[in-house]
């Protein structure tokens, strides 16, 4: 059976160290760590042999320090700027994913973003399905939720 | 400075080129991010787009050409690469063109191209240089 998060790990690793200079690690377990104050989920639709969604949530100061970290510029709140260009970042990671699911043979495409600025839910749909990545600048949640399209 | 040293590809044609995108993209998030009133940046924002529309589409032109000559096997893939960014561009410049330059819309487009100028960059461009490298070829 198709690992389908190690795709989504592969490529936040990747993307994050050639872009931002960051080394990503795994949290071990399935625990989701405690964010403080509002977090940016970024959700991205998955079409083709699975059908989902991958959310990604990101802590406010993690986002900020992302986009601050690519401009060089310092960045103080989540504006139209700071929204744009974490999807953009998303976007990549997740483009990127799907060319590793492409080497299992499995064939998707991914939708533009959406985000949306919220408290950290209390529940997640299937923590096994949830990667908790560690960086030096915050925490990283990707929540995993594809299943495999009906024949 | 958006521009790093990693980002060199060892073809100083292209890298010019990037450089060149970096600076002007850097000045342009300068101005965008400023406290200045709207008004007084959106002069910057044409300047930026008229460039952006012919530098871009030289650059492409040049990388791409440099990619043949080479014999990168991605070229096909590269060169849609730009096509897909160059019509985001282009959608941008419809939508300013019909809705007029509105903040909201031109620090979208500014937080695209930033995310996506270093990606194409860093990441994309740099298999250019890892195919000349493998052939063991002076740039």
């Amino acid at each position: 059976m198709t690992d389908l998060i190690h795709p989504f790990f592969k490529a936040t690793q990747e993307v994050f160290r050639l872009m931002l200079d960051l080394e990503i690690q795994q949290a071990p377990g399935t625990s989701v760590p405690d964010l403080h104050n509002k977090a940016v989920y970024v959700s991205i639709g998955i079409i083709g042999d699975l059908e989902g969604k991958i959310d990604y949530c990101f802590p406010e100061s993690m986002t900020l320090e992302i986009v601050r970290i690519l401009s060089g510029m310092e960045m103080s709140e989540l504006d139209d700027f700071v929204a744009s260009a974490i999807s953009e970042v998303v976007n990549i990671i997740s483009g990127n994913a799907m060319t590793g699911l492409f080497e299992s043979q499995v064939q998707c495409d991914i939708l533009p973003p959406s985000i949306e600025v919220a408290e950290l839910r209390s529940g997640w749909n299937d923590p096994a399905q949830v990667l908790t990545l560690e960086t030096s600048i915050g925490p990283l949640l990707v929540d995993v939720q594809l299943t495999k399209k009906a024949a | 400075m958006m521009w790093k040293d990693k980002y060199t590809l060892g073809v100083e044609m292209i890298d010019q080129q990037h450089m060149e995108l970096f600076e002007r993209v850097e000045s342009f998030l300068l101005v965008l991010r400023s406290k200045e009133p709207w008004e007084r940046k959106v002069e910057k924002v044409k300047e930026t787009l008229e460039f952006m529309k012919e530098y871009v589409v030289k650059h492409f032109h040049d990388e791409e050409c440099y990619q043949r000559k080479m014999g990168f096997p991605d070229c096909d893939r590269h060169c849609e690469i730009h096509a897909e960014f160059t019509a985001e561009v282009q959608g941008f410049v419809q939508l300013f063109e019909e809705q007029g330059y509105e903040e909201p819309l031109v620090q979208k487009f500014a937080g695209k191209l930033l995310a996506w100028l270093i990606n194409h960059v860093a990441a994309t461009d740099q298999k250019i240089a890892d195919h000349v490298h493998r052939l063991g070829v002076e740039a």
